[in-house]
């Protein structure tokens, strides 16, 4: 044994030593870096216990605490548990490293905090209520949600308003001199209509002037909305897509609008 | 779905799941000292005097078997 407390560091960190055992452990990990690797080895386990709701799992695994548990649980059986009792690190030299937690953590003054014992509180009444979950009903629940979860995503789609879309047209230009030329794609959408727009500045035009445009979508009752703005330059095409929230059967037309008001392309929706 | 509570729920129960499969893997003298120090919240010494065997045992049984759960949960990928 290289330390009379060499095997203490599990207990500390589960929270089983007493009080005046914890405070002269706490003490001697002052003085000895080879605990304080020991307790950074296993520090992070109580950790992940925990995630186990376990007085009940306990009870499950092994409700006598005299039989060997796995048969209750449908384990494995004993034979084949792969670690002995003495277990595995018995002849390999347990301390050899520092182990992945010995700087993140120091043990000192981390691990008492996180995992140890008040000594005021009896400890079963402490971990009582932690610990009401039981494994199978972590296991119902997780059904439960995820039935929940797909049932959502049925009731997700079907609450959906799949898109509706309708074919691409051209915008119809106001003017044939107009050099811009745009396709639209109207769609209903969750919530409105969908417009996706291409827009190309023809390239071949003798108008080599940049401007900016706006698409502009018309609803009922003479309201309106800008749907879009970009710089419309020669031989450049430009794509957008926007929502309006006009339903797809509110939408009265579509136009393309120039800086100086000028309405250059429009659409009206059939 | 990432965040959903859903989401949460079926990761709490892997993590469970994990944590019980990592403690059927160990011997049932180890399983025995984590269930009674642990999940049972008892000392050293009750779980010394429940189970009928020397305090110092019962250290070492926690040392080790704290050891085999490490050694248990990386080979299941779990790297804490």
């Amino acid at each position: 044994m290289r330390c009379e407390h060499e095997h203490d560091d599990g207990a500390y960190v589960l929270g089983a030593l007493s009080p005046a055992e914890r405070a002269a452990y706490e003490r001697h990990l002052g003085t000895c870096s080879f605990c304080r690797e020991a307790v950074a080895e296993v520090a992070v386990l109580p950790g992940l216990l925990g995630k186990l709701d376990a007085a009940d799992f306990a009870k499950l695994l092994d409700p006598t605490l005299s039989e060997p548990p796995a048969r209750s649980f449908g384990g494995p059986p004993s034979s084949a548990v792969p670690y002995s009792s003495a277990g595995p690190y018995s002849s390999a030299g347990p301390y050899s490293s520092a182990g992945p937690y010995s700087s993140a953590r120091p043990p000192s003054s981390a691990v008492p905090l996180a995992f140890g014992r008040s000594a005021d509180v009896p400890p079963s009444r402490r971990r009582k209520h932690t610990r009401v979950r039981v494994l199978t009903t972590a296991l119902a629940a997780a059904v439960v949600a995820l039935i929940a979860g797909i049932g959502a995503m049925f009731l997700l789609d079907d609450g959906y308003e799949h898109p509706r879309q309708g074919p691409t047209v051209a915008m119809t230009p106001v003017d044939t001199a107009v050099p811009i030329s745009a396709r639209v794609t109207l769609a209903g959408a969750n919530g409105g209509t969908k417009v996706d727009l291409t827009c190309s500045y023809d390239r071949n035009s003798p108008s080599r002037k940049s401007y900016t445009v706006r698409l502009m979508v018309y609803g009922p009752d003479d309201e309106y909305e800008q749907m879009g703005s970009w710089i419309a330059a020669p031989g450049k095409e430009f794509s957008m897509s926007g929502v309006t929230h006009f339903a797809l059967g509110a939408v009265d037309r579509l136009a393309l609008v120039r800086n100086d008001g000028a309405v250059l392309l429009s659409y009206d929706v059939p | 779905m990432e965040d959903s509570p859903n989401a949460d729920a079926v990761n709490r129960y892997v993590e469970a799941w994990t944590i019980g499969e990592a403690l059927q893997r160990l011997s049932s003298a180890h399983r025995q000292v984590l269930t009674e120090c642990f999940y049972q919240g008892r000392s050293v010494a009750e779980t010394a005097a429940r189970l009928g065997i020397p305090p110092g045992t019962v250290k070492a049984r926690t040392h080790y078997a704290l050891r085999s759960l490490r050694t248990v949960l990386s080979g299941m990928g779990v790297t804490g």
